[in-house]
Parts: structure tokens; sequence; C-alpha cells
């Protein structure tokens, strides 16, 4: 399995972003397991409080192989946590959809913007559901256009903070339409914010 | 509705007439020799033999109304046929043997195309009276014997014919396209004759047919039967032909002119490809095509041709008759080749021709009301040419599903299949498809074949046709035979199907829900009325998995526990069903069958925004009905998707449990 490590630190309340892939850290070495996208939260480390150490807080994200949407480019401000969704090693897409869980006593969905990998002017919908289930679909509308996704983002999503503890978000049931409407088969990434 | 416009003129072969002549209480009869349009438009082969059928109602030719039909035994057709292909003109002998059945034998009725005058009837021991006359375009000429033969006596009877074809638009089915480059055809009825007594009502009347055609040198001519010699002459030319069993539920047919030939390689027994000289298009593709629908049609019968040679005769797309076959040869017109993806709809259409040779001139279904072991296994054919042959890289359940969604589409914007007769109608229930008739003969029985086949499954289906193939070749059968063979290949009494779906019309809405256990996944069935189907679910698992299971339906509401490797997130019927069964979602509006309205449901939506459930798509079906067309995006249903069905659906979304 491919992994990265998108890494925040935050020092004390002063936050500096870190929205780079650190290729000097390949791998945190966390202890996510290998293959575990079964959905759900199952995986939510032990609640810390936040300033309680010095461990820097981060957001490592596990991609599954390709194609995949996966998070990326993950920003973590003290009351806010910033994530990409993006694609990988998709050549042809009209449109996407997927979910995002989460637990809803650690974070709040707050917006989602519309990378504008699909028109603007296309369906674009990110709702809540239920707390900590976000659904998801960013489209063209009509026509067979498609596009290649490939490390490219197609949607930023905007959390609170409201619990400082250690958390894991999910991508789930992913899902792409090629330009001929044909049913695209797309993993789920998933990623943990947790001190390191 | 939106109509495309009309069809070039198809053809009709004389046997239609036969068989709706007979039909007095107007059941349809019509031929299996007609690739299907691409197009729901009016001028159809159903409207054209409605004329036909109003016009015998109306006035009857000479028909030996006397209760001899049935019983009979037709032994021998011998023709001797003089022919000049550039100007139609023809001298012919017919000369029936029949062996009289119970009652005794006292007529024989011939039809041969109206340009043709009868000279002389006679037999061994002299002339024989006779009467005749013509009518729509046909010239029946009775012969009357002046003594009732015996039962179990033998009798042999000609009739010498002159003149020039006229090849009237009904009635002959001949194109007289006489002179230089040009490319006539016959068929039964036409130059050939055909026998209406008795053979359409004794089902053990398969006979052998000979012929001894002589053309001017220089001309060439290619028939439906075997080729046993020639006497090539400085003034002409002599073939001698035979079928060795030949029913008149088929066309006769040959093609005549400036005719060259081109071999081809790869084919499991001899094939050429006619055509007319100087005309090469589409060459190539037809010696590409020709193994590949060979070897495909081998693989369909468990057995290859049991001819010497196959003719495969490109026509030009002038030719007034686009397609048909006979034994030994299959024709096709380039008018199949034209528009966009024409190369994809031309071959695939060559591949249901050519099907015929097996569904129809070997095979032959002997209840003159249906067309579903021909034009419906036909067009059954050509859809699975494809996806084998074609269309390889989707998965072929997929492509299958795609194909038949245009069948649903047209049952849901244009022909409810249920509004039309059954595929195999009551004997004597004078069961019409009207206008329909492309809708009931190809597309609904293709449905239901392919109904069937998921339903019993592909594998058991494929050895159920290959037995219908052994055991009905050149052998009288009925859908009976072919129920009895899938029955044997399935393992179970299928009964149940054939009562519902092929000699009835059962209508099934099946609610689907489902509950993701720890094993697996709980999923309730839910009908009206207790109908029995065979069911093969999509267990959709989270990472978009799937996994497939069977169940057999029976009860008003039932419960299944299926095992799944992976948390079940949707259940969803494998697609070709769909144009049979209408499943209903435990959400009114999701599309994918997850239960849910989410945003794949919306994803999917997006992509059909402009799309028409009529009109569109000619890229891939047999019809102007789009085989893309996603009717659950459809919230209206007005057979178009707008933005406005997807504000409908944003309007709740999202919907999840």
């Amino acid at each position: 399995m491919f992994r990265s490590m998108l890494l925040m630190l935050i020092l004390g309340t002063a936050a500096l972003a870190c929205t780079e892939e650190d290729p000097s850290t390949p791998d945190a070495g966390t202890a996510v397991p290998d293959g575990d996208a079964g959905g759900g939260l199952p995986d939510a480390s032990e609640p810390r409080p936040d300033g309680g150490g010095t461990g820097e807080i981060i957001f490592e994200a596990v991609d599954p192989a390709s194609p995949a949407l996966v998070f990326k480019n993950a920003v973590i401000a003290a009351d806010t946590l910033t994530l990409e969704v993006a694609g990988r090693g998709l050549a042809d897409v009209h449109g996407v959809a997927f979910r995002v869980a989460f637990d809803p006593e650690v974070l709040g969905f707050e917006s989602m913007e519309n990378l504008a990998v699909f028109p603007v002017t296309g369906l674009e919908r990110g709702v809540e559901a239920r707390p900590g289930l976000l659904i998801v679909a960013l489209s063209r509308v009509g026509g067979g256009i498609g596009v290649p996704i490939d490390n490219l983002s197609v949607a930023r999503l905007r959390f609170n903070r409201v619990n400082p503890r250690s958390t894991r978000v999910q991508i789930e049931r992913a899902y792409a339409i090629d330009s001929r409407g044909v049913d695209l088969k797309v993993a789920s990434g998933f990623g943990s914010l947790r001190r390191n | 509705m939106i109509r495309a416009p009309a069809p070039p003129l198809l053809f009709l072969p004389a046997f239609a007439l036969i068989a709706a002549a007979a039909t007095v209480a107007g059941t349809p009869a019509e031929s299996f020799a007609r690739p299907p349009p691409r197009t729901l438009g009016l001028d159809l082969p159903g409207s054209r033999h409605r004329s036909v059928l109003e016009q015998l109602r109306r006035t009857p030719p000479i028909f030996p109304a006397n209760g001899e039909l049935g019983d009979h035994r037709l032994e021998l057709v011998e023709e001797h046929i003089q022919f000049d292909p550039a100007t139609g003109v023809a001298t012919t002998t017919v000369s029936v043997t029949i062996t009289a059945g119970p009652g005794g034998f006292s007529n024989v009725l011939l039809l041969v195309d109206e340009g043709l005058i009868a000279e002389r009837a006679f037999d061994a021991n002299g002339d024989l009276p006779y009467q005749e006359d013509v009518f729509f375009g046909t010239r029946y000429v009775q012969i009357d014997l002046p003594q009732r033969l015996p039962q179990g006596e033998q009798k042999t009877m000609s009739v010498t014919y002159a003149g020039r074809l006229l090849c009237p638009q009904q009635g002959g089915y001949a194109s007289c396209d006489f002179g230089p480059d040009r490319l006539p055809f016959a068929n039964n009825a036409s130059l050939f004759a055909a026998i209406y007594d008795p053979v359409q009502y004794d089902t053990t009347a398969y006979y052998r047919r000979v012929l001894h055609l002589t053309i001017p040198a220089g001309s060439a001519a290619y028939v439906s039967a075997n080729e046993v010699s020639r006497d090539i002459g400085m003034e002409s030319t002599t073939i001698h032909y035979e079928v060795p069993v030949c029913h008149d539920l088929g066309a006769f047919i040959g093609v005549f002119g400036e005719l060259v030939e081109r071999e081809v390689e790869g084919t499991s027994i001899p094939a050429r490809i006619v055509h007319l000289r100087g005309e090469e298009e589409w060459l190539d593709d037809f010696e590409t095509w020709t193994p590949k629908i060979v070897a495909f049609l081998d693989e369909q019968a468990g057995q290859t041709f049991p001819y010497p040679m196959l003719n495969v005769v490109k026509l030009p797309e002038r030719a007034r008759f686009p397609g048909t076959a006979g034994p030994a040869m299959t024709l096709l017109s380039e008018v199949y080749g034209a528009g966009s993806d024409g190369d994809r709809y031309f071959e695939e259409t060559l591949a249901h021709e050519a099907s015929h040779i097996w569904w129809a001139v070997l095979t032959t279904d002997e209840n003159v009301n249906t067309r579903f072991l021909s034009e419906g296994l036909a067009t059954f054919s050509q859809i699975e040419y494809t996806g084998l042959n074609i269309r390889t890289d989707l998965d072929h359940d997929t492509y299958l599903g795609r194909r038949y969604n245009e069948m649903e589409n047209i049952q849901k914007y244009s022909v409810n299949f249920r509004d039309l007769p059954p595929v195999q109608p009551a004997p004597g229930s004078g069961a019409d498809p009207g206008q329909n008739y492309t809708e009931w003969a190809y597309l609904k029985g293709a449905t239901i074949l392919d109904f069937l086949r998921i339903s019993i499954t592909d594998d058991r289906f494929a050895a159920g046709l290959k037995r219908y193939a052994e055991e009905c070749r050149l052998v009288p059968c009925t859908t009976d035979d072919f129920e009895a063979a899938m029955t044997a290949e399935a393992g179970e009494d299928l009964g149940w199907f054939f009562e519902q779906y092929v000699r009835g019309d059962t209508e099934v809405e099946l609610a689907i829900d489902f509950v993701a256990t720890d094993s697996g996944v709980d999923v309730t069935l839910e009908q009206a009325q207790p109908v029995i189907n065979n069911l093969e679910l999509w267990l959709v698992l989270e990472d978009g998995t799937i996994e497939k299971a069977r169940i057999l339906v029976s009860q008003r509401s039932e419960t299944f526990s299926l095992p799944a490797s992976g948390k079940v997130v949707g259940v969803r019927p494998n697609p070709r069903y769909e144009p049979m069964i209408a499943f209903r979602s435990a959400n009114d509006r999701d599309v994918d069958f997850d239960a849910e309205l989410d945003g794949a449901d919306l994803v999917r939506c997006a992509f059909q925004v402009g799309k028409s459930a009529i009109g569109m798509d000619l890229d891939e079906g047999v019809t102007i009905a789009s085989v893309r067309f996603e009717s659950r995006c459809d919230t209206n249903g007005d057979g178009e998707i707008t933005e406005g069905d997807l504000d409908t659906l944003i309007a709740r979304f999202p919907e999840v449990r």
C-alpha cells in the first residue's frame, strides 16, 4: 500500500501550515491497519487533550491502490482542519461522488469548496446527511466530456475542530463515471488526525 | 413520440404472403428474413403485412377451399428455368410430386411472379386442366386433377410458364433490377415457384428441391441451394442445384448478373463473398466479418453448417431488398453500413441474417403465428455476437444490460411489450401485433430469450440452444420442442417460464429492500402476485465489488439471507432482467439500488441530462430508442432527462439510511 504523510505542525496556538507532501517522511509508521478501508470510524485513537504534550499534530493520509479518491494537502489549525479530496489514476472522469465519515464529536463540517475540476456551473453538492456523514456529488451536467484526474484535487473540505482528540476521517463509497457513462471502480482513501 | 424517417423498403418473402393467406383469422405471418430496422417508424413490415392481410380478406384468390389442406405429402419440386438477368425474360417448367393423404388429392396451387404466364399443365398422361388468377402481383395457378388421387398414391404434375418478371412491390418479392451492372433478385413465388398446398399444414412435408438453371454466357447466378454440377456452353450455362431437405417456411432465393466472388479463409466450411463486379466497398470488411460470424454461429448451434459452401452476398445500397437468408446463403445490403457506427451495425446485422440459416432455415417453427425462434432468436444472436466480438471492451453482462436497456426504454416510452401478443400466441387466437410487428417479432422475442437465458444461466441456455439445433435441424419443430431442449439442459421444468412469458404476458413488479448483516445481507422481495422468477442478484460491496447470488422467488413476500465477503451497500438485479421485471428500490428516487438517494445517484443523473429515451443514441441499438437512457433519472416520466429532473432529485438530496 502506498502511503504518504502530510504534515501540519502546530506549535502552541500559532498555526504554521505545512501543506506540501514531505518526501523525507514517506511513511509515518502509524498504526493504521493496512487495508482497513472498511468504513466507519473504527480506528479513533485514544483521546488526548490537545496542548497536554509537546508532540506534533499531524494528518496522515493513507491511500489505497489507484484509481482512488484520497485526502491531500491537509491544513491543520488550532480550530480547523482543511482537507482536499483528490483523484488519483483516473483517466477520464465526468463526475465523482463520495462520502466522508468523521467523528462529529471531534470535527464539525463547515463547508465544501468546488476546486473547479468540474465546472462550477455543474452539479456541486456537499451535504451533511447526518452528523458525521458528508455526502458529496461533483459533476458536469450533461454531455460526454471527461477530464483526467491524477493527483488533482476536486474539492476542499473545511471542518471545525470541536475537540482536540485524535480522530479518523474516512472517504467512503467513492464513485466516478466516465465520459461514456461507464461506472469506474474507485477505491477510497482515509486519514488520521493525531499527535505524532 | 419522436420517430425517425422511414427506413428503406423491406423485403417480404413470398411465404409470408402464403402464410398470411392461410391465416384467415388474421394470425400474423411475416418473414424471418428481415433485419430489424433502426427505426420505429410506421412504414414497417408490420403495417405492410397488415395491408397484405387486409387485401387478402377482401379478395381471396382461388384457394383450394375443399378441405384438402394438411395431410398430403410434398415429395419433390423440380424446376427447369431459363432466365436472362439482363431482360427478366424467363421460361420455366415446374414439376411437383405429391403423395396423397387421407381423403385423396385433387389439386395443387403454384405461385409465381404475375409476369410469368402459364402455358400448359400436364402429367405423364398428358394435359391437365388448370385455372389461374393474378392476385396482388402473384400468379396463382391451380391444377385440377380430373380424378381424385387415392390416398397413398403419388403423382407428378407440371406447369410451364413463359414471360418476363414484373416484380411487383408486394407479391412476388423479386427485384427487377435488370440490365448491365444491376443485380436482380428472385425469391420463391417469383422466378422460383412456391407451392401453397399442402406444405403449410403438413408438418412432415419437408421435401427435396431440384433446380436446373440456364443463364446466358457471361451472366452469373447464386442460388440458396447446393450446386451439384454445371454445364458450360458457348451461349449459356446450366447450373444444377439441389436442396436435399427443404420447406417453404424459408425463402428460396437467387441473385443474378455480373457477379464475382471472393473466397474467404478461416471458416469451418468453404465460404465466399459474392458481389457485383466493380463494387468493392465493404469487401474487406465482409472478408473479416464472415469467419467471425461463422465461428460464432458454429459455437451457438454446436455444429457447422451442413452445406458444401456458404454464399455471403453483399448487396448494393440501391437493392430493393435489403437482406435475407436461405439455405447456404445470406444477403445484406450496404444500406446497413450507413451512418455513424455503421460498420458495427452492418456487421451485427450480417450476423443476424446469417443466423437465420440456423434460426429459420435449418430449424423452423412450424407454427406460422410466431416469430419467436426466427426473428427473436436472430435479433438475440446479433446482440450476442456484438457483445462477444465487437464490444469486447465491456463486461458482457454490462454490455447486454445496456443493449436490453433499449428494449426497456421502448416499453416505457413507446410500445409496452405486454400490449402485444405473447411471443408464442395460442393457436387460433387471432393475435396480431399490427403495426408493432417489429417490436413483437424482433425486440420482444429477443428480450424474452435473454430473459430466459439469465433466468436459467448462460451456460445452460447455450447448451439448450445446441440441443435445439441438433434435435430440430430440418425436422418439424415448434416452440414446445425448444422448451423441451431448454428444460433438458436446465435440469428443471421450465413450464413456469414459458407459461408466464412465452405463452403469456405476465407483468412483474418486484420491490427490493435489504439489510446488511455480519455475514452478508438479508434481502426482502415483495410482489403483488406470486409470480415465479429465478433471479441473479448483484450484491454490491462497499468497495464496489459485485458478488452474485441466485434466488428463486415465488411468494408475495420473501426474505433471503445471502452470504457476502464484505459489507453490502446495494442489492440490485442483473440489469438484463429489467426489460421484463420492474424493480423498485426501497427509496423511490434511488437510481443504483442502494436504497438511498446519494451522490452517486446525482452524478449518474447529471450525466443523463440532455438524453432522450427515443430518438437519440443511434450508436449501439437496433432502433432509435436509447441504449443509455436511465429512466430512473426521468423523474417526470416524459422521456427526456433535463435539469428539471436533476433538480427534483437535488431537492430531496441526500436521503441515506
